[in-house]
């Protein structure tokens, strides 16, 4: 099995996780609200996620992590982005705004623009 | 639905108006700091919230208000398809002059086959109560115009879009809500999640800083200095209501560009607030951090609650304006500022609506300052003015009554017993009178008086089972003698000339400055027509108390418009032949010979019904019928059925009239020497 990726909000709960490990998901729950601001739901969500992707594990209301700190791979928050919720914007609202990414001419021309503003 | 769409419809017009305005504003002050055009949308929301505006005398968009109305007015005038006031009385009234033998109810179909041999027998007691309940039951609601129609499938239309829009925002709200659960708090309001890829703020009432955590430590800190600045500004709150606002009047593309155009001037409005006190390198690092994310995808800027996203504002623009920010000139701040003031002054009140056609629409606030301005100080003894009251009535042959209902006591004036003094047939249209009148002055001497006013006596009648009159504003002068015990006596009355003549002859029966006041009224529609409607009150209490008098109840109107909607030619489509001639053959009927509806009168004393209805759609064939019966008992005089078709009327029941088409009688115009021809002519 290839080296699991997470994304970087279950990377800020995997520290947690390592650091206070093995803990009981009430008290985890608990750190974790006051720690990331998270709701009790999102906690239970996020260790079923993870323990589906074989981050960690969840017995008896004990979680442990199966990885360690250096395992684990950081994914790309773009790729995480496109598959989620790529394409929200309905296809005739973004042709009738407009709405483009900045190409890289185009910001390489404004940053020029930038650099070479002086305050008359 | 139809109505409500109206407004609606109205009021996005007005406002695309104001957008057309805001435009203009936003070109000749682009250099005014962007929080002023900001300012200036804000009067396009409150336009677009706001039905209602505080008046004034004068405006913009009576031009407007007029188009519409022309619209409505030439629809209204087109042929109602399918649509007829359809009274059903045919299969009804069948049971009239003939059921004797049956006691009890009979039903249509056998109706069908045995009234005629029945007709001309006196009807069972029963059948005539039953009858007459049934008739003065029967509801002559007016023919839905195709414009009302039309407007109506269209408000729901509306509204099923507006629906659609609300649920596929609180679908993508929902959606934000459970992607943003696992964001991760870094300070107080801020959060970083990776299922963003733009910063943006979100919630209403804990609003919170939601960054992506793409973005660099090094521009982090501008992207939370951007947000923050959009919570500052309550720009959260105020997207919200502008989606709104979209959602309601999805249907104009101008509020929609409005929309576009107010998030970008938000947005560049929110930079010039974060650079507001930066010098020239940290807006640089701004301006940098702008490019960073853009490219990113990363541009910060308010999301708000509002999942619709737009385009994100050209990023060279915004650059622009954080670099080039200067303080703006005292002049070009003063004058944007008085610009948006004036726009807000002629935007948030509203002119006294021009009624082109009539006016019943004054508002009962303006009526009451007319009423101080003009009549309030003229402190005329409560006996004089009985006396005016009384001298209106008698003027028009009747006499005042009271009556009591529920302990408050009406004055009412009685037309309906008219009896004839002779011998011929006498009919009397109407069943009750009024008056109303308003003193401009009066003067008072020993033993008489003499009143300067504005009224007239009135008459109301029943059309369509609505009670229909009222009474103008006519000048007056009055003469009454006072005898010992402090009465006055009607002696005699004089009103003002017609034609050339009429302003001489007010000049003449007013003193200058009684005469002067009259003019001043005179002389504004909006006043004139604010007298005649507290007079037209006045003399709509008479007609009330005639109502509570013979314990019925009706709606009393001005006119009744149902007979203009319903002419058989112009709505139904039979043909100026067929009218012609039925004109000639009913001509008792006045009117209703060639039009669908009712009109009550009081023949001989009896009061009668005369109805005219219309089976059949607008192309001009049909069958009408007319019928006469006594209103109390339902007793029928009178049923004929005509069938019409192109040029054609056949007789297929009662009375067969047809014979008086053989000659209409060339009636020549007739002219009056030394009289205008328009004379007379209504």
């Amino acid at each position: 099995m290839a080296t699991p990726k997470i994304f970087e909000s279950e990377y800020r709960f995997c520290l947690l996780l390592w650091e206070k490990e093995p803990i009981g998901s009430g008290e985890l729950a608990k750190l974790c609200e006051q720690q990331l601001g998270w709701k009790k739901s999102t906690t239970y969500t996020v260790i079923k996620r993870l323990a589906e992707r074989g981050v960690l594990k969840n017995e008896n209301s004990v979680v442990t992590t199966l990885v360690s700190k250096e395992e684990v791979q950081c994914a790309e928050s773009r790729e995480f982005i496109d598959r989620t919720f790529g394409g929200s914007l309905p296809g005739f609202i973004a042709a009738f705004t407009g709405s483009k990414q900045l190409s890289a001419e185009e910001a390489d021309e404004i940053r020029r623009m930038i650099d070479s503003y002086r305050e008359d | 639905m139809g109505s409500i769409f109206l407004t609606v419809l109205r009021m996005s017009l007005e406002a695309s108006l104001l957008v057309a305005v805001v435009l203009g504003f936003r070109v000749i002050f682009r250099k005014a700091p962007k929080w002023l055009h900001c300012l200036i949308w804000t009067i396009v929301a409150v336009k677009l919230i706001c039905p209602f505006a505080i008046e004034r005398d004068w405006g913009l968009y009576s031009s407007l208000n007029y188009v519409i109305y022309a619209a409505k007015e030439e629809f209204q005038s087109e042929i109602s398809p399918g649509q007829s006031m359809n009274l059903i009385i045919t299969e009804r009234s069948e049971t009239e002059e003939g059921k004797t033998n049956h006691g009890d109810t009979i039903s249509p179909e056998k109706n069908e086959n045995d009234n005629t041999k029945q007709a001309g027998k006196n009807a069972a007691q029963d059948n005539i109560i039953e009858k007459a309940e049934y008739f003065n039951h029967v509801e002559y609601t007016p023919i839905e115009s195709r414009f009302l129609r039309i407007m109506r499938i269209c408000g729901y239309v509306w509204l099923g879009g507006a629906v659609l829009i609300a649920a596929y925002g609180l679908y993508s709200v929902i959606g934000m809500k459970r992607r943003l659960a696992d964001a991760v708090q870094i300070d107080d309001r801020i959060f970083r999640s990776d299922r963003i890829s733009t910063a943006f703020l979100f919630g209403i009432i804990r609003p919170g800083i939601y960054i992506p955590f793409g973005i660099s430590d090094e521009n982090l800190k501008q992207v939370r200095e951007h947000e923050l600045a959009h919570l500052r500004r309550g720009d959260h709150i105020a997207k919200v209501i502008a989606f709104l606002l979209v959602t309601v009047y999805w249907f104009n593309p101008v509020i929609w560009l409005a929309y576009l155009l107010y998030c970008r001037d938000m947005e560049l409005a929110c930079d010039e607030r974060v650079i507001r006190d930066k010098d020239t390198e940290e807006r640089k690092a701004y301006s940098s951090a702008l490019v960073e994310c853009s490219q990113q995808q990363n541009a910060f800027r308010v999301h708000s609650t509002i999942p619709v996203k737009f385009g994100e504002l050209a990023v060279k623009k915004r650059v622009l304006n954080v670099l080039n920010k200067k303080k703006p000139a005292v002049v070009l701040m003063i004058t944007a500022i008085l610009f948006i003031l004036i726009t807000a002054l002629l935007n948030m009140t509203k002119e006294h609506e021009i009624d082109l056609f009539y006016s019943p629409d004054i508002p009962d606030s303006y009526c009451q300052k007319v009423y101080e301005q003009y009549f309030a100080d003229v402190k005329v003894p409560e006996k004089l003015d009985r006396a005016i009251s009384e001298a209106l009535i008698t003027d028009s042959g009747e006499s005042i009554s009271y009556v009591t209902v529920d302990g408050k006591t009406y004055r009412y004036v009685l037309f309906q017993n008219y009896v004839s003094m002779s011998d011929e047939s006498d009919v009397c249209y109407s069943a009750c009178g009024g008056e109303g009148h308003l003193v401009l002055g009066f003067e008072e001497g020993e033993r008489s008086a003499k009143v300067y006013l504005m009224g007239e006596p009135g008459d109301y009648r029943f059309e369509n089972g609505f009670l229909v009159g009222g009474c103008a504003a006519n000048p007056y002068v009055m003469l009454f003698e006072k005898d010992s015990s402090g009465n006055y006596i009607f002696k005699e009355q004089e009103g003002a000339l017609d034609g050339e003549l009429y302003e001489d002859s007010i000049n003449e029966l007013f003193p200058k400055e009684v005469a002067e006041k009259y003019w001043e009224i005179y002389d504004d529609t909006y006043v004139f027509n604010a007298v005649g409607k507290l007079i037209g009150k006045q003399c709509d209490e008479y007609a009330e108390g005639y109502l509570k008098a013979i314990g019925r109840t009706a709606k009393i109107k001005d006119f009744d418009d149902t007979f203009v909607t319903n002419d058989l030619s112009l709505s139904y489509g039979i043909s100026d032949e067929v009218s012609n001639g039925l004109m000639a053959m009913y001509n008792e009927y006045n009117l209703l010979a060639a039009t669908c509806g009712n009109i009550e009168v009081w023949e001989n004393g009896i009061h009668c019904v005369y109805l005219t209805a219309w089976e059949g759609g607008c192309n001009g064939e049909g069958i009408v019928t007319y019928l006469k019966y006594e209103y109390d008992t339902g007793r029928i005089y009178q049923k004929d059925r005509y069938r019409v078709s192109g040029d054609s009327i056949t007789c297929i029941e009662g009375n067969d009239r047809t014979d008086r088409l053989i000659e209409i009688p060339y009636e020549p115009e007739i002219h009056i020497p030394g009289v205008p021809d328009s004379y007379g002519g209504a």
